[in-house]
């Protein structure tokens, strides 16, 4: 036995993971008496299949759960357990980002999707509940630059809107670099980007991917004079 | 523990010992595929030469560790302790439970005194100083309890829920502060400052708008 070389050494890569886990987070701290349950059920596609490692969500609608994400994964045959469902009536939700599965969490992406609604008693589970991913959509990735120097624009913000309910939008961040990764539904959207000390641009009519596609944009902000 | 090798690609090794001038802060378990993974604790703001043996093996194929039986051992800086979270993204947007009214969610990144993001789950929890009633009478549920923080990112989502009253509502929660949990002691991670959510307004720290690339001490 002998020890590696030095280079050799040098090229090791220490993977610094902690064990999976099936919930990422079970908090629960309320400002009153909140009682909770469980949700446990089955996550498919559009055809009936399930799906492996999608996230669920409960999102409720008769509370407000503020702070960090609540969510499970689904295991290989797409089933799933959420507990610390506050009691009450809640909707639940899956995603699946990685997949091309838009986030049904919020109404920009959701559109007129019936989502499970389920009624949660305290110490109780609500059993077989089935829910349904959004059909798959296109990936938008692209970057905002300035005109000019072709370098990232400082505080600009992406809006996405929907054009039955243009109230219905998401309004975002790029990433330093300027760049944007978003996971679109296949009906048709509004997309504009704004900069303070820039002319806003809009993309010139809605746009609308087809499922599995990936469309990249370059965005060019010009100065206001 | 894992190997690059000089074609690119990995090489990955069980690794069963530890060498560290503090073993307290670091172990070795294995994972549901029974691969040795390494999970190191800081417990300062130092670095530690941290080396990770594992059982000899004949390498064969692998140009950088070209060696025949070879024992694998590495050295990982360990960064310091939690100490600022950076907004890395803030986005507001409507829900698909209640989509008339507005929700915020602020994306915090964790990271040691200089900077450098923590990649690994940190458990944290969220703390107020004070809370106003909620005129939306919506029961709210909070983060004041530990919990794990993936990839060490708090996503604090902001909202009063559906809103029940019809008009506007809402509630301010004074001082609201993110803790970093360790054991039974627990620091400051970040004081953020006041939440004041409306059913079509939410201010973070005293704005309306996206507060990212600030950096919250505590």
């Amino acid at each position: 036995m002998k020890l590696m070389s030095a280079p050799a050494l040098a090229c090791l890569v220490l993977a610094i993971t902690p064990p999976p886990r099936l919930c990422s987070a079970s908090p629960k701290a309320t400002t009153r008496n909140v009682r909770y349950g469980s949700i446990e059920g089955v996550v498919v596609d559009g055809s009936g299949a399930p799906i492996r490692g999608a996230k669920v969500f409960d999102e409720p609608l008769d509370s407000v759960r503020i702070g960090k994400d609540h969510f499970t994964r689904t295991d290989e045959n797409g089933h799933f357990l959420l507990k610390d469902v506050p009691a009450g009536k809640t909707m639940v939700i899956a995603t699946k980002l990685e997949d091309g599965y838009p986030d049904a969490r919020y109404a920009v992406y959701s559109g007129d999707a019936v989502l499970p609604t389920v009624y949660v008693r305290s110490g109780e589970t609500a059993r077989n509940v089935l829910v349904k991913l959004l059909a798959k959509g296109g990936k938008l990735r692209g970057r905002i630059v300035e005109a000019n120097s072709g370098v990232p624009v400082p505080r600009s913000r992406i809006t996405l809107s929907r054009l039955d309910h243009p109230n219905w939008s998401l309004e975002t961040d790029p990433a330093d670099d300027g760049t944007f990764d978003f996971v679109l539904p296949t009906r048709p959207l509004r997309i504009q980007v704004t900069a303070p000390g820039f002319k806003a641009w809009t993309y010139p009519g809605p746009i609308q991917m087809v499922s599995g596609e990936q469309r990249d944009l370059l965005i060019s902000l010009e100065r206001l004079k | 523990m894992r190997c690059q090798c000089a074609d690119g690609s990995f090489d990955d090794e069980p690794a069963f010992g530890i060498v560290s001038g503090d073993t307290s802060m670091v172990s070795i378990t294995a994972n549901a595929n029974g691969d040795s993974m390494a999970t190191i604790t800081p417990a300062d703001s130092q670095s530690h030469l941290v080396a990770i043996t594992g059982p000899p093996t004949l390498v064969t194929d692998c140009p950088a560790c070209s060696a025949d039986d070879v024992t694998p051992q590495g050295s990982v800086p360990v960064p310091g302790n939690p100490a600022q979270l950076l907004v890395i993204g803030d986005t507001t947007t409507f829900p698909t439970n209640c989509p008339n009214t507005k929700i915020r969610i602020v994306a915090y990144q964790i990271q040691d005194a200089s900077s450098v993001d923590f990649k690994i789950n940190i458990p944290t929890k969220e703390q107020f100083g004070s809370k106003s009633s909620n005129t939306c009478n919506t029961t709210i549920t909070t983060s004041e309890i530990c919990s794990d923080t993936p990839s060490g990112i708090i996503h604090d989502t902001l909202s009063v829920g559906c809103n029940s009253v019809g008009g506007s509502c809402g509630y301010t929660y004074a001082n609201q502060q993110w803790v970093f949990c360790k054991g039974p002691a627990s620091s400051i991670l970040a004081t953020i400052g006041d939440l004041v959510v409306h059913n079509n307004s939410i201010s973070v720290a005293g704005t309306t708008s996206s507060l990212k690339g600030r950096v919250f001490r505590p």
